[in-house]
């Protein structure tokens, strides 16, 4: 037993290829795995990239829609139209543009870009519908409308269709509605700033009521159709409401898409298409967008729109087309 | 050999005892690694499937307007259209279930015509194992894929599964009724709007101007007809058919509104809707009086349970209606717009 000690005691051994080879294995073993780690590692990085720049490009688009709800004019245009006129008459033409710029949205570090453009004439379209529109009832100015004054509101993209107003109103007493292609003008030849005026529009409106029976708690145009193409408007029309006469003050019932004598509407066919695309790392969005009743005012386009400045009509926004990449 | 140096006792002895004992451990081993490396691609393979099954029904989802439940071996149909383009261009989206290949395929049909056809998972064992559940009250559709390995026998298997829960968008714009008519109710959720789709065949009279899309929108564009003479009176007689009712999936209410004109009052105006195919009822479905002239009138019926049952009974849903305008004086009959809208229960 002794010498057995003795002899391991004295022995001097090779460990160190042994470990070297060893090692050598294991890292043959990992560089060979390394590419399939790395694959992996890489196509699940892809994958939740991709899905975080179609988040960040769907925000962007929400962001526009949002917009468009609140009355943004998203692709802005000059609007072309004139003073109310019978055919034959003079009249002054106007031109007013529109500002809008999308917000720079961040998510999942992405600053999506969105590109807005219009349907081009010969594209084909969803088919159009007339709808109710809310005249802005929650616009002071026509919340309560004082005897002698009447408030004025603009829509922007009336398409060929029929038009009829209802105003709704609390106590019963006479009021006087006008409806005028284009935009009617003071007698100094200024144009009515949307809003309250004093004084009733002296030039030739489409629809005129008069001033209606004083022991009725509604007024309501008749319908008629109207063409944007031929009457000059270039899609622009004004409607006031006015209580020019009495000494009541009329306070506007709520907007309701009825067509009933209750409630306070608009029955026209206005509405813009939009094509809107958002792009956030390669990846894109394309949508069909129709905004319902588009641009309108108040607010006054000199004051232009802001989400802080926005519509007093809350617009309808329609996804006819959400293409995802 | 005194002076040789070499492997000491001791380390052979442990030596000899490590390899034994990797020796036993790689042996016992080898047969688990050739089962290993197949059954992790084939996890592998599941993953990626499931997640390529994911991007696909996340993706249809959200392009579609509706989603149509179809009888196996399909599951359904996704349906949008694109406006995008210069011309619109309707997809349909049908998946369904290969058990031969024990894959969930998904077809792209663009305006009709087959685009592509591929399995986007595969191992999906049986029919039952991928569900859609829709509901059309909140347009929410509810995928759930499930994937499912068998390893060797006596092993196991191993399962997988994917759900994507998605809201369709909301239904477009609907068709409203005008101020002064009788308000008709709402359209239950889900319900969708049809269009003629074919110029009205004219039976009596004598065409003016107008076609399919003049009875679309309601707007400054008619469909115009003059009156001819039948025996003991005038008459515009003139039928049409609407477009495939491809949604909802069970149509349980059908209106059907028209919006039009008369140049003369007291103008009688009959409806009738093709409830066999034999042709159209002797009685009319509906019908009123032009009270005033010139003045657009809209009027909405309800299809009755005949004429409902033999729309919902054809492979292709459409409903074919005739008007039938009659007076004692020559007149026009001026339609500005026809639509149905079929209602899910």
């Amino acid at each position: 037993m002794r010498k057995v000690f003795k002899i391991i005691q004295g022995e001097r051994g090779q460990l160190l290829p042994l470990a070297i080879i060893l090692l050598s294995a294991g890292t043959l073993l990992v560089i060979a795995l390394l590419p399939q780690i790395s694959t992996m590692l890489q196509s699940g990085y892809k994958e939740r990239e991709l899905a975080m720049a179609r988040y960040a490009a769907e925000a962007k688009l929400n962001r526009v829609v949002a917009d468009m709800i609140r009355g943004a004019d998203a692709y802005p245009v000059t609007y072309t139209t004139t003073s109310p006129h019978k055919a034959g008459q003079a009249y002054d033409t106007y031109n007013i543009t529109t500002t809008y710029t999308a917000a720079n949205v961040t998510v999942n570090d992405y600053t999506p870009s969105v590109t807005i453009s219009l349907p081009s004439p010969s594209q084909t379209k969803p088919a159009n519908q007339q709808s109710y529109v809310d005249p802005g009832v929650t616009h002071p100015y026509l919340a309560t409308v004082p005897a002698g004054y009447a408030y004025v509101m603009r829509l922007y993209n009336v398409k060929a269709g029929t038009i009829q107003v209802n105003w709704a109103y609390s106590p019963a007493s006479n009021s006087r509605i006008g409806v005028y292609a284009g935009i009617p003008t003071d007698s100094h030849g200024i144009p009515y700033v949307p809003g309250r005026i004093a004084e009733w529009p002296s030039q030739h409106p489409i629809l005129d009521t008069g001033s209606s029976p004083a022991n009725q708690n509604y007024n309501r145009t008749a319908a008629i159709a109207i063409d944007p193409a031929t009457d000059g408007s270039g899609g622009v029309y004004t409607v006031v409401f006015g209580k020019m006469t009495g000494q009541d003050t009329l306070t506007t019932k709520a907007f309701q898409p009825s067509g009933g004598i209750n409630d306070t509407w608009i029955y026209v066919k206005a509405y813009k298409d939009y094509l809107v695309t958002a792009t956030a790392g390669g990846v894109s969005i394309s949508t069909y967008l129709r905004q319902a009743p588009g641009y309108s005012e108040p607010p006054v386009w000199t004051s232009p729109w802001t989400v802080n400045n926005p519509s007093w009509i809350t617009n309808k926004v329609y996804i006819y087309t959400w293409r995802p990449p | 050999m005194k002076g040789e140096k070499g492997f000491t006792v001791l380390e052979i002895v442990i030596g000899l005892v490590i390899t034994s004992m990797l020796g036993a451990v790689v042996a016992a081993a080898i047969p688990m690694a050739m089962q290993w490396a197949p059954r992790q691609a084939n996890k592998l393979g599941v993953e990626a499937d499931l997640s390529f099954a994911r991007y696909w029904l996340t993706r249809d989802a959200n392009a579609a307007e509706t989603f149509i439940p179809l009888s196996s071996p399909q599951y359904g149909s996704l349906q949008w259209r694109d406006f995008s383009g210069a011309s619109m261009v309707s997809y349909n989206v049908t998946y369904s279930y290969n058990s031969a290949t024990t894959s969930l395929i998904r077809e792209e049909w663009q305006n009709n015509v087959l685009l592509t056809s591929l399995p986007i998972a595969r191992k999906i064992l049986s029919q039952s194992d991928t569900q859609f559940t829709w509901s059309p009250a909140t347009g929410r559709l509810t995928t759930n894929v499930t994937a499912t390995i068998v390893d060797a026998p006596g092993v196991g298997t191993h399962s997988r599964s994917v759900t994507v829960v998605t809201t369709l968008r909301p239904a477009p714009e609907l068709a409203i009724a005008p101020p002064g008519e009788v308000p008709t109710p709402p359209p239950v959720p889900g319900s969708q709007i049809y269009y003629i789709t074919v110029q009205p065949t004219i039976i009596t009279g004598s065409y003016v101007s107008g076609n399919v899309a003049s009875l679309q929108s309601v707007d400054i564009n008619y469909y115009v007809v003059n009156s001819a003479s039948i025996p003991g009176a005038k008459a515009v007689i003139w039928w049409g058919e609407s477009q495939t009712m491809t949604a909802p999936p069970t149509i349980s209410q059908i209106e059907v509104r028209f919006t039009g004109k008369s140049s003369k009052t007291n103008i009688s105006v009959e409806f009738f809707v093709k409830d066999s195919a034999a042709g159209f009822p002797v009685t009319p479905t509906s019908g009123f009086t032009f009270t005033a002239a010139d003045t657009d009138t809209t009027r909405s019926f309800y299809l009755d349970a005949t004429a409902l049952a033999y729309v919902n009974s054809l492979a292709q849903r459409k409903v074919t209606f005739k008007i039938e305008t009659t007076g004692s004086a020559v007149f026009t009959l001026s339609t500005n717009q026809v639509l149905f809208i079929a209602s899910p229960p």
